[in-house]
């Protein structure tokens, strides 16, 4: 016991410096998840009711006859995974060809505009492309029109096209952090190798494929688990994009978020959490180890 | 010599293509600051570019009414900025450099914690905050972010960097635990500092999905404000994009004087992967 005195005593500014951020995490970060899962269990209608009334399996039975939810499932794979590849490619694409530019002025200047898209409010990307995309006066109609390629004004915002639409929202994607991430990858790889690989004639795209991608597992593993965390429970899109077009895409999160927002079901907003949550972590250990076996092959 | 030439051509076309590339995708940046400053007839009829005389008078029109959302705003990303910083610093100091029993679990449940999408803590937080009574104060847009275990898990990242002799130095010195936390530390790890501080301002300025939900319309901050007074209704579209210009400039003051930090500081957290 004196022994245990002893080392809080010496140790207590260190005990002290983590208790805040320790109390805090407990609270509003360990607590949440554990409850959500008995949630899951319970018929909680509002936000403010007693936890009475356990239904087992009854809101999860329930999601899967909940045909809104179950074409939210499909709407998450159509959309989403779209989107994944390009979260994923374009972060390398531009990490690629900026790496490749000779005046190091010039790229610090690409460094910085990759990242200038930051400051400009989701709202106002959203609006903007609502006009680029409009049917009477849009933008792109106009272009196809100019090049020829289609003839009459098409609904991109309508049921048929609202997908499309969405996954090329922000062409070309300027690739901000994550792009920069990769690049910083990439200024990491020693010179000497890069020369030896030019020496053995190794053509640019072989060198790509070949050295940078070896060299990029840490920064690919980042980009990959981060981006299917992310967009398997981004709702930003529906929020912002398909309620003002009036063209409604439940996604699961999205079905969440509307039935707390509107303070309903509650538990079966548990449940969705919970169901996802499991869907993630199985996608996220698959890319692991599919990661981690290509990983060891290359060594 | 033709070597050197066609290399030459060779950057002169990878230039014009990045360029090609940055031009189309700052594109709505630009159109949003010059569609704020359109009469609806200009706009109307020309928004794809810009057009003069420069009508003045929406950014005042906007401006009546984002100041308030401008400065509850500004006072929560404030906050909240410096209480993460704070409360996340100390910790990740604590858990990385001073190795006391039990840092290593608290390392382990900060990996954990990383790995828990938002989905899964979203309906409980919302109830946790309505049963502690801080729903709809700013408490509820104040302290999330100080519990971050992303956000700590970086630091320890970068902490874990810093050479264990200066600290050892220090020790001998007679520096207590808070004070190679306060003097040598902290100071050594301004760079990855600045960069999650510009990433928090920026959050909580554009975020409008968790003040939507845990606020009343009344104390909504800027995104949602933006949201709900603009963006959802019918108000004239230039004044609605003034409105935005606005609520954006205090991020690209921000941007310009600390985008050289940022991005090395992403570069620096990048390395470490």
């Amino acid at each position: 016991m004196t022994k245990f005195l002893r080392y809080v005593k010496r140790h207590w500014i260190a005990y002290l410096m983590v208790l805040p951020f320790t109390a805090g995490v407990l609270l509003f970060a360990v607590y949440p998840p554990l409850y959500s899962i008995v949630l899951s269990f319970f018929d909680v209608y509002k936000i403010n009711d007693e936890l009475t009334g356990f239904n087992g399996f009854g809101n999860f039975a329930e999601l899967f006859r909940d045909t809104t939810f179950l074409n939210s499932f499909r709407a998450m794979f159509t959309l989403q995974l779209p989107r994944l590849v390009v979260n994923v490619f374009v972060p390398f694409f531009y990490a690629e060809i900026i790496f490749h530019v000779g005046s190091k002025k010039l790229q610090s200047a690409y460094r910085f505009l990759l990242l200038l898209p930051i400051v400009c409010p989701s709202i106002v990307t959203s609006l903007i492309w609502q006009n680029i995309y409009a049917y009477d006066d849009g933008i792109l109609n106009e272009i196809l029109k100019g090049l020829g390629i289609i003839s009459e004004n098409v609904n991109f915002l309508g049921r048929d096209h609202i997908i499309g639409s969405l996954i090329f929202m922000n062409f070309p994607w300027l690739a901000g952090t994550s792009g920069l991430i990769v690049l910083s990858g990439l200024i990491n790889i020693p010179a000497e190798v890069l020369e030896a690989a030019d020496l053995d004639g190794c053509g640019v795209f072989r060198r790509i494929f070949v050295v940078d991608m070896s060299y990029l597992i840490g920064q690919i593993k980042y980009v990959l688990v981060f981006g299917i965390i992310n967009i398997l429970q981004d709702y930003s899109n529906q929020l912002l994009f398909a309620e003002r077009v009036g063209t409604k895409i439940h996604v699961p999160a999205y079905y969440m978020y509307q039935l707390v927002n509107t303070n309903q079901s509650i538990g079966k907003a548990a449940a969705i959490g919970v169901f996802l949550f499991a869907v993630i972590m199985v996608i996220t250990a698959a890319t692991y180890r599919l990661l981690n076996a290509k990983d060891e092959e290359n060594v | 010599m033709f070597e050197r030439k066609s290399k030459k051509a060779a950057q002169i076309t990878l230039n014009s293509f990045i360029i090609f590339l940055f031009a189309i995708g700052l594109y709505p940046l630009f159109m949003a600051v010059w569609c704020a400053f359109k009469t609806p007839d200009q706009y109307r009829l020309y928004k794809w570019f810009p057009t003069f005389p420069l009508r003045g008078e929406n950014v005042s029109l906007a401006f009546d009414k984002i100041e308030g959302y401008m400065t509850r705003t500004a006072f929560v990303a404030v906050a909240a900025t410096v209480l993460m910083l704070f409360v996340t610093t100390m910790a990740a100091f604590s858990i990385s450099k001073l190795k006391f029993k039990g840092s290593k679990i608290l390392f382990a449940l900060i990996l954990a914690l990383n790995m828990v999408p938002g989905v899964l803590t979203l309906v409980p937080t919302v109830m946790l905050y309505h049963t502690l009574g801080l729903n709809d104060t700013l408490w509820a847009l104040i302290l999330p972010p100080a519990f971050s275990t992303g956000t700590t898990f970086l630091l320890i990242c970068s902490f874990r960097g810093l050479p264990d002799s200066t600290f050892e130095a220090a020790q001998i010195d007679g520096a207590n635990d808070f004070q190679k936390y306060l003097l040598i530390g902290l100071p050594l790890a301004v760079p990855i500092i600045a960069t999650i501080a510009i990433m928090q301002v920026s959050g909580t300025w554009g975020d409008f999905a968790w003040p939507m939900l845990i606020m009343t319309r009344a104390n909504y901050t800027i995104a949602a404000g933006l949201k709900t007074e603009f963006y959802d209704t019918t108000v004239s579209m230039p004044v609605s994009f003034a409105a935005y210009l606005m609520a954006s400039l205090p991020l690209i003051v921000l941007f310009f004087f600390t985008g050289k930090v940022y991005n090395e500081g992403v570069v620096a957290s990048g390395l470490k992967l």
